[in-house]
């Protein structure tokens, strides 16, 4: 099954981004040459290559976010995952961001990220409804938690969409 | 002549006179003359008799007028045919003489003057000659003329009552002949007159009698039923008469209208019924009227009764409420009516009450602002707060609703003065003690690590364990291990190292690997070091973050209402120092008229505060003279606005979007979470903050949106409670 790894980040912050980009695409690889020089003095075989790669796009405010989310359904590359911030001032907040993305994009798989609770889960059902779509992510996150989060929503798109 | 009525007056007199007590007229009456009797008769006689009577009399008028015309015209002729023949007689005797004259014989002169003897009118005769002496003369009877006369004497007539004398004067050649005189008698036209008398006296006696006649003929039925009248009406009242046998009664001439009055008297009697019947239906309905009327009374009495006990009731409930009370003319402010509660309550009495005015009630406020105070148009409603002052000076709030009611015919106004002393003394306790539970929360610096802290940490403390958890992996991961394999290799190896590194062991592939591991390593140790100072990096912008947050020590979430010119004085005080230095001035511009704003101190103040201080920085480069901040306060509705100006280097169209961004800053030393906690917490406190350039080197302008106050209590905001 051909996977959609696209994955938009919409955060105010950049450092933020960076974060995503370190643990979703890491940019150390792997050294090859080294690893089959090992194989033939130690006599291991090498380690498979788990580090599966992301491609990450950046907004850095909400509307930005939702008017990029709309060229790539246009063009028929759609996103698959989006980690949205809730706090993205002076625009739109995550929530609001989300009601429009899901109106041009209605199967994206959304992981909203907070910093802390500027809406309780209450408050955010109340605005979105009930979904099967939307995931919190606190920060400061696990890297681990987001790499898990990408694999999974991605390939919970594209089974759906499959 | 006899008056018409005269003879039969008795049969004429009225059945049934109008004025009983009138005199009746009597024969004596009758006697006292035709005017006075027909006085009498225009005063009593009813208009039916009056008339045939009136018509008697003119007739006999008329009668008399034409029989004394007649008897002057017939007089006047006898009168001048006499004296025309008596004229023409004595021109015949003159002739008749006129040839004895001129002859002088006196025979022939006395034979034509008896030749006229037997004319009938001749009385006497006589011919003169010219000196005047008689010639001849002859009478009927004895002699009247006289035997000379005066030569002088002129032609003429000369009438008497019973002779004409007629003297002729006879010319011939125009000298004097003579004169003849001729007396004619007038007897035969008296005689002939009397005659005429006579007859016409005859003429008049038959008119007159005619008239009677004729008045007697048709006066009777004329004034026939005035006297018949009686008896019907005799007849018409008597109940036990039979219909149709009027002529019992009455005169057979009317019993006509006798039985035409029949007939109406039975028309009466139905009326009589009628009206009997309507009398009776009036009787009862007055009566059911009376008995309405006397309930509707009984009604109103005990209406009025119960207004009067209400009246009693609501004057018992003003008199003793236990709320101070005052009637008040609306116009003068003047007190019309003071209950007791109020003389209680201010120590005024009654009548010292009765000559003051609210007004002067009134502490520490304008007369017209308290009068104004009172001109609504509605029927109740608060008047608001006031100061008054007590007998014993004492000066106490109270809290005054005013109604309008009419009192003793005025509208006025009944004031209900609660005194709220005590209430606002509690409510400054409390906001006492608020204040300084506020004071100790912030000592506290609890709900501050909640809000700020966290979000701006947060975020510094993801990409720290984001590093960290890199370096982990990179450690972890390492190939440094690959030193100790080879040091492992080489030591198994060690019995025969030559064999190892000969051309077919191992060994030769080593310095290839070692290179290889070498860059490994390098690589590895400098995406670490690159690791490491980011984390470096994010402790030390942690650490700034914690002692920001430290020096702008605030309480969170407490709302109060603040003057916005109160709080750019305050935001300007914390700042005055840097502002001094930098050689910028603040202008401050107030719209008049602006309302508190519901807003946290805090949280505004050090929006203003992060705002005046990158204006001010923005403004290093601009000319000493144009390092202006200008900064207006303005209002629509339920918002205020705090809009700050800077002449500074402006923001480029790219960052405008960016400027909010968390850790965007074009300041060398700076963090880039200013305007983004500033953003937030304009956001936090209901309010908005927008930034606006039109480019590098034309300034920007930052506008604070917050929301106005709308009540005074403060109260505790929903984003702290979130924060907690």
């Amino acid at each position: 099954m051909n996977i959609n790894r696209r994955i938009l980040i919409i955060d105010d912050n950049r450092a933020i981004h960076e974060d995503f980009k370190k643990i979703l695409s890491p940019t150390v690889a792997a050294n090859d040459k080294l690893n089959s020089l090992e194989g033939q003095l130690f006599g291991e075989s090498a380690e498979p290559a788990t580090a599966e790669k992301f491609e990450i796009s950046s907004a850095y405010q909400g509307r930005d976010g939702f008017e990029l989310v709309k060229e790539r359904e246009a063009a028929g590359t759609p996103f698959a995952v989006a980690f949205v911030d809730v706090r993205m001032p002076p625009g739109w907040d995550g929530v609001e961001t989300i009601n429009h993305i899901w109106t041009v994009a209605p199967k994206m798989q959304i992981v909203i990220c907070t910093a802390f609770s500027d809406y309780s889960w209450e408050q955010i059902v109340r605005q979105l409804g009930k979904s099967d779509r939307l995931l919190i992510l606190r920060k400061p996150f696990d890297p681990v938690e987001v790499q898990q989060l990408a694999f999974n929503l991605t390939e919970k798109w594209s089974k759906l969409n499959a | 002549m006899p008056a018409p009525v005269t003879a039969d007056e008795g049969t004429y007199v009225a059945f049934e006179p109008r004025d009983p007590n009138a005199p009746k007229p009597t024969r004596q009456t009758a006697r006292r003359g035709l005017f006075a009797r027909a006085i009498d008769w225009l005063d009593q006689g009813t208009p039916a008799r009056r008339v045939p009577a009136l018509a008697i009399l003119v007739a006999h008028c008329v009668l008399i007028c034409a029989a004394v015309v007649c008897f002057t015209f017939d007089a006047v002729t006898l009168y001048l045919d006499a004296r025309r023949s008596a004229s023409l007689l004595g021109k015949m005797v003159a002739e008749s003489v006129r040839n004895p004259l001129m002859t002088g014989q006196a025979a022939a002169a006395g034979g034509a003057l008896n030749a006229f003897a037997a004319h009938p009118q001749f009385q006497s005769a006589a011919a003169y000659k010219h000196d005047g002496r008689h010639l001849s003369r002859t009478s009927k009877d004895s002699e009247t003329l006289p035997m000379q006369i005066n030569a002088d004497t002129a032609a003429g007539t000369d009438f008497g009552l019973f002779r004409v004398r007629h003297t002729e004067v006879l010319t011939q050649d125009g000298g004097r002949l003579g004169f003849a005189i001729t007396e004619a008698g007038l007897g035969g036209m008296y005689l002939r007159l009397a005659e005429r008398l006579v007859l016409l006296a005859l003429g008049l006696g038959a008119a007159c009698f005619c008239v009677r006649w004729l008045a007697r003929r048709f006066s009777p039925p004329v004034l026939l039923p005035f006297n018949e009248l009686g008896a019907v009406a005799v007849w018409a009242k008597d109940p036990e008469v039979e219909a149709g046998k009027p002529s019992d009664y009455v005169d057979p001439d009317v019993s006509g209208i006798a039985k035409a009055i029949h007939g109406l008297r039975g028309e009466i009697h139905k009326r009589e019924e009628k009206i009997e019947q309507l009398q009776l239906e009036f009787k009862s309905d007055v009566e059911e009227r009376t008995r309405e009327f006397e309930q509707q009374i009984a009604e109103r009495q005990l209406a009025e009764e119960a207004m009067k006990e209400s009246e009693q009731r609501y004057r018992a409930l003003f008199e003793n409420n236990p709320v101070p009370m005052f009637v008040m003319d609306l116009e003068t402010l003047k007190f019309v009516a003071v209950n007791h509660a109020a003389v209680k309550h201010y120590g005024y009495t009654q009548a010292e009450f009765m000559k003051m005015t609210l007004t002067s009630l009134t502490h520490g406020a304008d007369p017209i602002e308290v009068s104004r105070a009172f001109r609504s148009e509605a029927k109740s409603f608060d008047v608001g707060e006031w100061h008054h002052r007590r007998k014993n000076n004492e000066i106490i709030d109270v809290a005054l609703t005013a109604h309008a009611i009419v009192f003793a015919g005025k509208v006025t106004k009944i004031v209900l003065a609660t005194d709220v002393t005590e209430r606002n003394r509690t409510q400054r306790q409390l906001q006492e003690m608020h204040k300084k539970l506020m004071e100790t929360s912030r000592q506290a610096g609890m709900a501050e690590v909640a809000t700020g802290v966290l979000h701006n940490v947060g975020n510094v403390l993801n990409s720290v364990n984001v590093s960290a958890s890199l370096l982990g992996d990179n450690v972890r991961h390492t190939k440094a291990v690959g030193v100790k394999k080879v040091a492992d290799l080489i030591a198994a190896n060690a019995s025969d190292l030559a064999a190892f590194f000969g051309p077919d062991g191992k060994g030769q592939m080593l310095p290839g690997y070692l290179a290889s591991l070498a860059e490994q390593l390098a690589a590895e140790q400098a995406a670490s070091f690159s690791e490491l100072d980011q984390l470096q990096k994010n402790i030390a912008h942690i650490k700034d973050i914690v002692a920001m947050q430290q020096s702008h020590a605030r309480v969170v979430g407490v709302l109060e209402g603040i003057p916005a010119d109160s709080l750019i004085e305050d935001a300007l005080r914390l700042v005055d120092a840097d502002l001094k230095s930098s050689g910028v001035r603040v202008e401050v511009n107030a719209e008049p008229g602006m309302p508190e704003l519901h807003t946290d101190r805090h949280k505004v103040t050090q929006i203003l505060v992060n705002l005046i201080t990158n204006a001010r920085q923005a403004m290093d480069n601009t000319d000493a003279d144009d390092r202006i901040l200008t900064i207006n306060i303005s209002r629509d509705g339920t918002h205020g606005y705090i809009v700050m100006q800077d002449r500074g280097c402006g923001i480029p169209r790219e960052n405008l979007t960016r400027i909010f961004n968390h850790g965007f800053t074009t300041k060398p030393e700076g963090h880039g979470f200013g305007l983004h906690g500033a953003a937030n917490a304009a956001k936090e406190v209901g309010g908005a903050l927008t930034g606006a350039s039109d480019g590098p080197g034309t300034g920007a302008t930052f506008t604070l949106k917050l929301p106005v106050a709308s009540a005074e209590e403060p109260a505790v905001s929903e984003a702290s409670s979130k924060a907690a």
